[in-house]
């Protein structure tokens, strides 16, 4: 764990894409705060540039990427390597909402967006205490 | 950028409107004397700041709704629908995204597209494109007041072509689209924006035609009402400075009456009372209220009840004017027919019930009342003392010390800490005050409402009872 001590982790979130569906990532960041993590809200409309600065800015050990546009196959490539190249190699990615428009399978896009280089990828139904969980597993809180 | 609440001066207005006009060819059909001899020919029954304002007087109930269609004349033909079929009272357009946005290029292609495939490819009706002289046509061919409808950061050229052209009201104010309608912009630049389409709302009062600004605390969805209240009240104020007289504040109904009707009752009084301190004389504050904004039911017949429901509250909160979303709110944009069959139903409701005298238990509104006074008086003095009595400067400060929140905002310069959750009648209470500035006696409140939802549902109220609460209508009762 980096950061600050009196947090278990520091979480850069927001919404990636040009619409401005908010309500989903907004009670995640209040139900993470609450299990005493730091969060770097971004809002709506992030581009993988603000999430990139953002999580060196703030030394930050995972990115939470909502995306709810149904086109998160065209918005969310190249967010691992761009993290790379910033020197964010052990940053965790998680990725979550309505991913995809159509009826493609959910193991399928869940593999394509974990061989993107996100560590969890996320169904809209998911209980918030699982994010949590995994989260907490993940930094080895 | 300085700004304060202080009247932008003749010069300042004069070289702001030269550029404004000059951000799309349509801006050069805008010539504000004959826009206002415009306005004095129509009559008073098309005017919505003076239709309104009759409402109060008399005690009715006015209905609207809206639409926003590419092709003007389909969005004329839609809007003499809800005149003719669906008894509407006042009318709106909404304006699509493009143009809200200040993509006109973009608006313009996207409407050549929709006409030339006849599918509509933009969002709503491109107003600036059209221009003026083609809007007014669509003012002419209908009997009711239009409003321009929309929420975004820079609305001054959408209100320049709207006014001239025959729009009397408009919707949008600094608040609101800075914190929920776009990403990254500040509240210095809205505010600025907004003070220039409020001094041009001015300049047709003092010429004598009245323009009605509608101010909206935010979005409404299981957002406590103090919060909107003191939003409301602080754009009121900057709107009031740059002239503006008639003002309709917005309240969000949120299901359980008690609230949602001493909310309508009480905010004009609040907001009355700080433009009295400030000096503001001869205003004109009226209500307009919509009911849930969250997510609708699918089915229609149990978004009709959503709908009356709505009404209701606006019927026993005496507001003047009841803005009817549609039965189809949760499915689709909705056509012409669900959308007249809603107003019809809500009509309907407001003639059987306009006459009757009906109290809420008056002891459950008056604590709603006490409360929602206590905490927006708080959260305004708050604002007004950060900023030495200057309500814009205080707000500006406040929205960075989170005095100044916003439940669900977008932008990532409100401090997103509030949270709002009902208690076990539906009441929309505080989960999170964030950094609001109450007193021990609020949160204690707030706490002891959302402990008896806890105590009678045997379940911790988290952020999974937000999750059930934004739900909570569409599936069935109002707290699950």
């Amino acid at each position: 764990m980096k950061g600050n001590n009196n947090f278990k982790g520091t979480l850069v979130t927001g919404v990636i894409g040009d619409d401005v569906h908010i309500v989903g990532i907004r009670v995640l960041e209040h139900a993470l705060r609450n299990a005493g993590f730091r969060i770097v809200p971004l809002g709506a409309q992030v581009s993988q540039e603000d999430f990139v600065n953002a999580a060196v800015e703030t030394k930050a050990d995972a990115i939470l990427v909502s995306s709810l546009s149904g086109h998160a196959n065209v918005l969310v490539p190249g967010l691992r390597e761009k993290c790379i190249e910033a020197g964010l190699r052990d940053i965790r990615l998680y990725l979550g909402g309505q991913l995809l428009i159509g009826e493609s399978k959910w193991e399928d896009a869940e593999k394509m967006f974990k061989q993107m280089g996100f560590d969890r990828v996320y169904q809209p139904n998911v209980p918030l205490s699982k994010v949590i969980e995994d989260l907490e597993t993940d930094l080895r809180l | 950028m300085e700004i304060r609440n202080k009247r932008l001066n003749d010069d300042e207005f004069r070289q702001e409107r030269e550029k404004v006009l000059a951000m799309w060819p349509t801006g050069k059909e805008v010539d504000l004397d004959e826009a206002v001899e415009f306005h004095k020919s129509l009559p008073p029954g098309k005017n919505h700041a003076k239709k309104v304002a009759v409402a109060k007087e008399t005690g009715a109930i006015l209905t609207r709704s809206d639409s926003g269609i590419p092709s003007i004349e389909e969005q004329t033909e839609y809007l003499q629908y809800l005149q003719d079929e669906g008894e509407c009272d006042l009318l709106g357009t909404i304006i699509d995204s493009f143009t809200r946005t200040g993509r006109f290029e973009e608006a313009e292609q996207g409407l050549k597209k929709s006409l030339r495939t006849g599918k509509w490819l933009i969002n709503g009706f491109p107003i600036v494109d059209y221009g003026v002289a083609k809007t007014r046509k669509l003012v002419e061919a209908v009997d009711l007041p239009v409003k321009l409808r929309g929420v975004a950061p820079d609305w001054r050229l959408i209100a320049e072509i709207g006014i001239a052209a025959g729009y009397t009201a408009s919707a949008g104010a600094p608040m609101i689209s800075f914190s929920q309608f776009c990403q990254d912009v500040p509240l210095e630049i809205t505010t600025r924006n907004f003070q220039y389409m409020y001094r041009l709302m001015g300049y047709y009062e003092e010429a004598g035609v009245p323009i009605l600004s509608e101010i909206s605390g935010g979005v409404g969805v299981l957002t406590p009402n103090s919060l909107t209240h003191a939003i409301a009240i602080i754009d009121s104020l900057n709107a009031a400075e740059q002239g503006v007289k008639n003002i309709c504040l917005m309240v969000h109904a949120q299901g359980n009456l008690a609230q949602d009707v001493a909310a309508i009752m009480f905010l004009p009084k609040l907001c009355q009372g700080y433009l009295d301190r400030f000096g503001y004389r001869d205003m004109k504050l009226t209500t307009v209220t919509t009911s849930w904004s969250g997510k609708f039911p699918d089915d229609p017949a149990q978004a009709f009840a959503m709908i009356c429901l709505g009404v209701i509250a606006a019927i026993l909160g005496k507001a003047q004017v009841a803005h009817v979303k549609t039965i189809q709110e949760a499915i689709t944009i909705p056509q012409k027919e669900a959308n007249a069959a809603s107003l019809k139903a809500a009509r309907k409701l407001i003639d059987i019930l306009k006459n009757q005298r009906i109290g809420l238990d008056s002891k459950v509104t008056e604590i709603e009342m006490k409360m929602q006074e206590l905490e927006t008086k708080a959260i305004v003095d708050k604002v007004i003392e950060l900023g030495d009595g200057d309500a814009v400067i205080g707000a500006i400060k406040a929205v960075k010390l989170g005095v100044l929140d916003q439940v669900f905002p977008t932008n990532r310069y409100v401090a997103s800490r509030v949270m709002g959750v009902r208690d076990n009648e539906g009441a929309v209470r505080y989960l999170d005050h964030g950094n609001l500035p109450f007193t021990k006696e609020i949160v204690d409140f707030h706490r002891g409402k959302i402990a008896e939802r806890e105590k009678a549902r045997g379940k911790k109220v988290d952020y999974e009872s937000i999750v059930d609460d934004l739900f909570s209508i569409s599936r069935g009762s109002l707290v699950t």
